[in-house]
């Protein structure tokens, strides 16, 4: 075997300069991971350079607290109590709608909901100030979910479903939050204008002590 | 001369100490939220994690240090391809899942290897030189693991996950072939230098010293790391 890579070399290094070489890589490389490398990742300062450097900061910022939680929304007309929506919905084979609430920026509310098939969803927010169309927050296919949502933006809130299926599914929701209002919107196929519109249908919601 | 080898040497070193490397937070929010296949965002950050990878750099480095035709260059580092790209398909497709910590350790370990080789370290004291395209591909079989780690960190979609793997090793392969590139233009000149061969010892004992860096921060995270 020959080495090619190997041939050019002018000198040989002694074995002494080698073992010189190798022992005092791994002292640098053994005095660097304990002065630094110990503090500044993993918080371990066993000569107390971390702290002298400054670096057992860079722990603990990394490790650090989670970021502040966003300051709670100084809405004035804080809303007595949330209100609860449990509605049924029907899907026909292949078609979709959506049902949205509308939400103040930094209203809470928890949802759940199931289909007796699998459906196609978009879990979505659209702003009032329009400064973009759609914020989607889940987009994926399945028969139920649930979660918590925080309204990053006053607007509505709420999902798409399509059928795939070639049966008529029921959705269930059930949902409770600071929403003011709930509405199904439902293409309809206008005969006269020859496309569909947008059918808005405003739903009933409850508070929580009826 | 001395001033030119110590930076090549300095540059060599800083990047170990700055940053742990790994796939970044903002890419692996991108990384979860794919639906299916996305070649050209996995090529760049495929050849992103290599250009910023020092470990694979290193090791580079060190193979082709004494590389001075371009036939062997080649031929080394397409070795080097192929034994990365085989664990890195292996390990993603087949959910074969190393301890992050440790292979990049053997990584480190690859690094010392080479710079002991290139000392002529084998033949002085063990009498014998192993083979070192061998040494290569073997390495890179670990490379590939460490790649396949850092992809592992995030939940891929099953969807589109073939394309999206072998487009992250696409773009491997072209953030290698840059930064060799760059690293052989650097050489190239510094060989037309009387200072190489004087100082060559010393880099390969700079690249020793950061593989033994690796090697210590990789074992102290797998001891001490709680995150």
């Amino acid at each position: 075997m020959t080495n090619t890579d190997t041939s050019i070399r002018i000198e040989v290094p002694s074995r002494k300069r080698i073992a010189a070489a190798a022992g005092i890589a791994l002292a640098i490389a053994a005095l660097v991971l304990v002065t630094t490398i110990f503090p500044a990742a993993y918080g371990r300062d066993p000569l107390g350079t971390g702290k002298a450097l400054g670096l057992l900061d860079l722990y603990e910022a990394s490790a650090g607290a989670a970021p502040p939680p966003p300051p709670a929304t100084a809405t004035t007309a804080r809303p007595r109590t949330y209100k609860v929506d449990r509605s049924e919905l029907t899907l026909g084979p292949g078609q979709a709608f959506e049902y949205k609430y509308r939400m103040d920026k930094g209203a809470g509310m928890v949802y759940a909901w199931t289909a007796t098939g699998r459906v196609k969803y978009e879990f979505h927010g659209e702003p009032d100030d329009h400064k973009l169309a759609v914020e989607s927050y889940e987009t994926q296919e399945g028969d139920y979910a649930s979660g918590a949502l925080t309204a990053g933006f006053t607007g509505i809130h709420g999902w798409y479903w399509e059928n795939p299926g070639d049966r008529e599914l029921a959705i269930t929701v059930t949902s409770a939050g600071f929403f003011t209002s709930a509405e199904e919107l439902r293409p309809i196929w206008d005969p006269v204008k020859h496309k569909n519109r947008v059918e808005h249908i405003p739903h009933e919601l409850s508070t929580p002590d009826k | 001369m001395r001033i030119a080898s110590a930076v090549f040497a300095a540059a060599l070193l800083v990047p170990a100490i700055a940053t742990a490397h790994g796939v970044a937070r903002g890419d692996g929010r991108f990384l979860q939220s794919l639906q299916g296949a996305a070649v050209a965002p996995l090529m760049y950050l495929g050849a992103k994690h290599m250009v910023t990878g020092y470990d694979h750099l290193l090791f580079l480095v060190g193979v082709i240090f004494f590389l001075y035709r371009l036939k062997d260059v080649v031929q080394y580092v397409s070795l080097f391809t192929v034994g990365h790209s085989v664990t890195l398909l292996a390990g993603v497709l087949g959910g074969v899942r190393a301890n992050p910590y440790l292979v990049d350790a053997i990584i480190g370990l690859s690094v010392v290897y080479k710079a002991f080789d290139n000392m002529d370290g084998f033949r002085s004291f063990f009498g014998f030189q192993p083979n070192t395209r061998a040494a290569v591909l073997i390495f890179g079989l670990f490379h590939g693991f460490g790649l396949a780690t850092k992809l592992q960190d995030f939940a891929l979609p099953r969807n589109g996950l073939v394309a999206n793997i072998v487009s992250f090793n696409i773009g491997v392969e072209i953030g290698q072939m840059l930064a060799l590139t760059a690293v052989l233009i650097a050489l190239s000149y510094w060989r037309t230098r009387s200072g190489f061969l004087r100082h060559a010892f010393v880099t390969n004992t700079v690249l020793m010293t950061g593989g033994f860096l690796l090697i210590g921060y990789q074992l102290s995270g797998y001891l001490l790391s709680t995150r």
